[in-house]
């Protein structure tokens, strides 16, 4: 790979401009980046906050019990998950600007295939019982004339469809786990170990 | 955390032995100028910060095209909108002769066709083929990339190969 190679003359003539960066500007610019870190991280929490708004005023105005609940138990799933989307970030943003791309990559695709193999237990299972407290009381709350095998055979159709939502999101996030595997694997065959 | 005085002193020998080759980079990644400057801000600045944790486990040399050849795979990762063009490694053939590659169009053009090509590669092809230019070693690269240098070797033919082929169709 020493031979003479005229590629790499023609990418050598390119002309060199003129540009300085001094320290002032350097420190400016990582204000400038602290300060973007710091509105992402507030839309994130805005975000949050609005579910917990809705619900919140949800369990406020509606004068049902277990509507109530349904709804705060949903509050505290959102606020779960937003603790726990933080985390990962934060260990995600491990300073690794002199690692090689390599390793970066590897990294991010086992850290991606790890939160789509869990994605089960900790971005839906928080909010499955308050859905199904939710789901189960409004259908009763809104069926009080019909009898009770059409208060079950409502409450089965709804949870099942939000069941079958859940189930296919988790079946699209295997898939994409088991891909991820695939790539990992082909990176190791040409990856320095160690 | 503000990089410390060494950093800042490690800050200017790095940019003044690599401010070329960071021009380089920059070009052959972003193609607008506005953007293409920010990305060369960016190289520079997380530079600047990086040196903090440098330890001398690897050549400066080695950091500096580590941390450069990140930041711009981290731009192009940002930049997705511009289609990405896969190397169909199937697709190796005889290795025409780049001899006379610089002599087919005028040198600027020849410059801003190889830019634009590299630019259309993926993210690692495009490192190998911009470290093989910068005239690294095959174990200079191995430790900049983190690949095996058998890999990277074979990978470098079937991107010149590729190169060779696209310049040739695009002359016709």
């Amino acid at each position: 790979m020493t031979d003479h190679d005229p590629l790499r003359d023609l990418w050598a003539s390119d002309q060199e401009e003129k540009f300085t960066m001094s320290i002032t500007d350097l420190s400016a610019r990582s204000d400038r980046f602290q300060s973007r870190i710091k509105r992402r991280n507030l839309i994130e929490y805005l975000a949050a906050a609005l579910v917990v708004g809705v619900f919140g005023w949800m369990a406020f105005i509606i004068p049902v019990l277990s509507i109530k609940i349904g709804a705060v138990m949903i509050m505290m799933a959102a606020i779960y998950i937003s603790w726990q989307l933080n985390r990962v970030a934060s260990l995600s943003a491990g300073d690794t600007a002199g690692d090689t791309l390599a390793n970066i990559h590897r990294r991010e695709l086992v850290r991606q295939r790890d939160a789509l193999r869990s994605v089960w237990c900790w971005y839906l299972l928080p909010f499955v019982p308050g859905i199904v407290v939710f789901t189960l009381g409004t259908t009763m709350e809104t069926a009080t004339d019909v009898p009770i095998w059409a208060v079950i055979t409502s409450s089965a159709v709804s949870l099942g469809f939000v069941s079958a939502i859940f189930v296919g999101v988790w079946a699209m996030n295997a898939y994409a786990a088991r891909k991820l595997d695939q790539e990992i694997e082909a990176l190791d065959k040409v990856r320095v170990i160690g | 955390m503000k990089p410390s005085q060494t950093a800042n002193t490690r800050y200017h020998e790095a940019a003044d032995q690599f401010a070329h080759a960071m021009q380089r980079l920059a070009r052959a990644t972003e193609a607008n100028a506005e953007r293409r400057l920010d990305l060369l801000q960016d190289m520079h600045f997380q530079l600047w910060k990086s040196l903090s944790a440098f330890d001398c486990r690897c050549s400066l040399k080695t950091w500096v095209y580590r941390v450069i050849h990140n930041v711009a795979a981290s731009h192009v990762d940002r930049e997705r909108r511009r289609p990405v063009m896969g190397i169909d490694f199937d697709e190796l053939e005889q290795m025409p002769g780049l001899t006379d590659l610089s002599g087919l169009v005028e040198r600027d053009d020849a410059l801003a066709r190889l830019h634009a090509w590299i630019r259309k590669l993926k993210p690692t092809d495009r490192q190998i083929m911009t470290l093989y230019l910068e005239d690294l070693s095959a174990a200079e690269m191995s430790e900049v990339t983190g690949f095996k240098p058998g890999a990277i070797a074979t990978r470098i033919s079937r991107l010149k190969s590729k190169l060779a082929q696209d310049f040739k169709e695009a002359s016709k």
